[in-house]
């Protein structure tokens, strides 16, 4: 199972797109720094977010750089949890590998 | 090489095995460069590893670069020496092509394409990845 | 458990190095080791001691080096890539004829061997990519 890691707007960068088609079944991801503009999933990518359900991907959002932003839940049409930094590592090690999308 | 691909019981499962994600476009950042240099270390200490070429990392394998302008070296270049350093597990991802317009007859051959299945068979069976 | 921490990303010019940072702090917090601080493309600016900010701003070198200092990390700046981008110990710097070295005390150069050996004796790699 992989990790996968997602840093960049999914408005300004295929980023997102690129992991969404790229992850498999049972993976999960978790959106840094610019990336958790990705949770606020606009019409912009409404047709990868099918996939997410049928793939059984979970998704998370790193909850400093999500405050940091000013971003709120209810923003998103996406079902997603925001973790900590310990979290993260805790994400981590439950994957076996990582893969970060820049 | 598509048998080490697909083979479940040697090359895709050997505890070690690094795969390299190359996800850049040669030039504009010396990700590509950087990460074929790390392969071409790896070639010269012997350690085993695989390139995967997805996204716009595809656009460093097409064929006819010229860089007698740009301040640059020749990205192709430095991928044909590759197999010289014994780094012979290249492979690209179908898709990537298909989406940019790109024919297998445009690239260099010293990759081979592989489809999406067998893109989620190298991921799922490597032991870490190095994404660049 | 082991992780290996890969930072392709300088300090101010994007957030890379703060996340890797913050990263770092969590995987100690946690009881876990860091067997390797890797510095990678523009991370390597991370080494350098005449990065300078105002003083009520977060100085990233400084908060790398006494997480280094404070828990024995090893820090390992690719060489090739420091060089190519003016971060250099005293040694190298006199090598090539420029008046001084500012790798700051803590990190040390060495080649992308490390960062493969990293990824085999690691029992997670993650990298943290640029931000720009």
């Amino acid at each position: 199972m992989i990790l996968h890691t997602v840093n960049k707007s999914p408005y300004a960068n295929q980023c997102l797109v690129d992991c969404l088609t790229t992850a498999a079944t049972g993976d999960t991801i978790i959106l840094i720094e610019d990336g958790v503009y990705g949770a606020t999933a606009g019409p912009l990518f409404d047709k990868s977010l099918p996939q997410l359900s049928e793939l059984d991907i979970k998704l998370y959002v790193l909850r400093p750089d999500f405050e940091a932003r000013g971003l709120h839940l209810g923003q998103s049409v996406l079902h997603f949890s925001l973790v900590d930094d310990h979290r993260f590592v805790e994400l981590v090690l439950e994957a076996d590998k990582v893969l970060s999308w820049y | 090489m598509n048998d080490n691909v697909t083979d479940n019981t040697s090359a895709t499962d050997g505890s070690k095995r690094i795969l390299l994600v190359c996800r850049h476009a040669p030039y504009g950042t010396s990700l590509a460069r950087e990460s074929i240099e790390t392969a071409l270390a790896a070639g010269a200490l012997g350690v085993d590893i695989t390139l995967l070429f997805i996204n716009d990392g595809v656009w460093q394998l097409y064929n006819h670069q010229q860089v007698s302008v740009i301040a640059a070296k020749n990205h192709g270049a430095m991928l044909s020496a590759l197999p010289l350093y014994g780094v012979e597990r290249l492979l690209v991802d179908e898709k990537s092509l298909s989406e940019r317009g790109i024919k297998a007859s445009n690239l260099t051959d010293i990759a081979e394409v592989i489809d999406k299945d067998q893109v989620k068979h190298l991921l799922a069976n490597c032991k870490v990845i190095l994404s660049f | 458990m082991k992780f290996t921490i890969v930072i392709l990303g300088a300090p101010y010019s994007g957030e890379t190095a703060d996340t890797a940072c913050r990263f770092a702090e969590a995987v100690i917090a946690q009881g876990h080791n860091i067997y390797r601080l890797f510095f990678y493309h523009d991370g390597v600016h991370n080494a350098s001691s005449l990065v300078t900010l105002p003083q009520d701003e977060i100085q990233l070198p400084q908060r790398w080096q006494q997480l280094i200092d404070q828990y024995h990390l090893e820090a390992v700046v690719c060489i090739a890539s420091a060089l190519r981008r003016g971060v250099a110990n005293d040694i190298e710097a006199r090598r090539f004829g420029k008046p001084c070295g500012n790798l700051l005390e803590g990190f040390e150069l060495a080649g992308i061997g490390e960062l493969l050996d990293a990824a085999a004796h690691s029992d997670r790699l993650i990298t943290f990519g640029p931000s720009s």
